[in-house]
């Protein structure tokens, strides 16, 4: 799959920005997790917990046109799979929780949609109220070996430079060819280059760091601050309001 | 191929969370991926198979894949460090761009960086032409994945096996022949940078 466009995080100020970020990674890691665990036919529940990401979906003040935007990218994987479901399904009429009868791949169809939609606007929602660094922060005092979330941490520093790198390269490629042969094989180079360039760019960062005092110890990240009464009963409360209506 | 949440069952993304954490474990374990000396390779390593993935060659029907590097990662870095690079590249796609599930990262990780990069490691291996292999490991470990991923389809109910395989064999045979061919390109390219490298360094 095609990486998107590096997008920066929306900052506005409402009630889901200002929680904090334990708080929110652990009632989406459950939302979705009861959400794709739902069974086939649960049309009810599905929709109960939609309603749930809607009203967090409000409460966040972020654009829902923008969240449903970028979430849009489950899109053509689930397309693709939907053209298989009169096959693996059947054409059975099926009766529903709310008490119709529709044909069972049209059902299984809808549910596959709405389940991957749902989820990755609850993911985006997420990432859209929750600063990356404070999400490193949270791994961090978790318990995550301190290598593994500097790594992250590089990652996504890193990541800017070579995505921006390897767009230039691309257009550059497009431009200048014409022919799909000549077209591969520039891709090919194209691709060695950047490799090239980045472990030689690695060299680089690794003599900056030991310059600047790198041991062999990794250097501590400040932990996150430890979510107080209110909001550990927060998330118990949603985490019991999810579990319920994915029970119901 | 990276499969969005809500299309695997919990005994299925559940399987492919163990299978792909062995897998990491194992590959932790066999480089120094826990010495901080040796984050800013790993890291750099790890944004390039996320930057390799935005470069794009055509296919017919007027439009074009974008290449996965797997075989080229491979054949550079080894097989161990394409399994870490891989695996945080792909949470991190899940997080930020949402290509792929977070119930689903176990699957998709296993998918692509997994059983692609070991498939291409294993055809490397016993293909030793400097030309046929990585064209081959690069050919075969495509399809290789996407018929994993129709596999841990077929077993949550999404997908028919043989219709399911046959149709990843036709859309994928494209894909893996330009993945092949870039992948040689892209070997000689780098083998040609090295020599060079070698040469100024000798004269200077």
């Amino acid at each position: 799959m095609k990486p998107g466009p590096i997008v920066s995080q929306s900052r506005p100020s409402s009630p889901l920005h200002r929680l904090a970020p334990q708080t929110k990674i652990v009632v989406t890691l459950v939302f979705v997790f009861v959400t794709a665990s739902l069974p086939k036919t649960d049309v009810g529940r599905l929709g109960g917990l939609t309603l749930l990401l809607v009203a967090a979906m409000t409460i966040s003040k972020v654009p829902a046109l923008l969240l449903i935007r970028r979430s849009a990218v489950v899109l053509p994987f689930t397309l693709l799979i939907l053209l298989f479901m009169p096959l693996t399904q059947g054409d059975t009429p099926l009766a529903v929780d709310l008490g119709f009868y529709v044909p069972r791949w049209q059902l299984a169809g809808l549910e596959v949609v709405s389940k991957a939609l749902v989820c990755a606007v609850a993911t985006n929602l997420l990432w859209n109220t929750t600063p990356f660094p404070s999400i490193l922060r949270v791994l961090s005092s978790w318990k995550t070996p301190a290598p593994i979330v500097l790594l992250i941490a590089f990652i996504h520093t890193s990541l800017f430079i070579t995505t921006d790198e390897a767009r230039r390269l691309d257009r550059a490629v497009r431009f200048r060819t014409l022919s799909w042969r000549s077209r591969i094989r520039l891709v090919g180079s194209a691709a060695a280059m950047l490799i090239q360039r980045g472990f030689r760019r690695s060299e680089v960062v690794y003599h900056a760091m030991t310059m600047r005092g790198l041991s062999g110890s990794p250097p501590r990240m400040a932990k996150a601050e430890s979510p107080g009464p209110t909001q550990v009963l927060l998330a118990a409360i949603a985490v019991v309001v999810i579990l319920a209506v994915g029970a119901l | 191929m990276h499969i969005p949440d809500g299309f695997l069952t919990p005994p299925v993304f559940t399987t492919c969370f163990a299978l792909s954490g062995g897998a990491i474990a194992w590959a932790a374990s066999r480089t120094r991926v826990l010495d901080p000396r040796e984050i800013p390779r790993v890291g750099v390593l790890a944004s390039l198979v996320f930057a390799v993935q935005v470069l794009s060659f055509p296919v017919p029907f007027g439009t074009s894949v974008h290449l996965s590097g797997t075989t080229l990662f491979v054949a550079v870095a080894g097989l161990p460090m394409t399994v870490l690079a891989t695996s945080i590249v792909l949470a991190l796609q899940a997080l930020l761009f949402q290509h792929g599930g977070l119930t689903t990262l176990g699957a998709n990780t296993f998918n692509l960086a997994v059983v692609s990069p070991w498939v291409a490691s294993v055809v490397l291996r016993v293909v030793r032409h400097q030309v046929a292999g990585p064209f081959l490991a690069a050919s075969i470990s495509i399809p290789a994945s996407a018929a994993m991923c129709a596999i841990e389809l077929h077993l949550s109910g999404r997908l028919p096996l043989w219709e399911g395989l046959v149709a990843i064999a036709v859309v994928y045979a494209v894909v893996a022949i330009g993945e092949g061919v870039a992948t040689v390109f892209g070997l000689m390219a780098i083998g040609r940078m090295r020599k060079a490298r070698t040469f100024h360094t000798s004269m200077s």
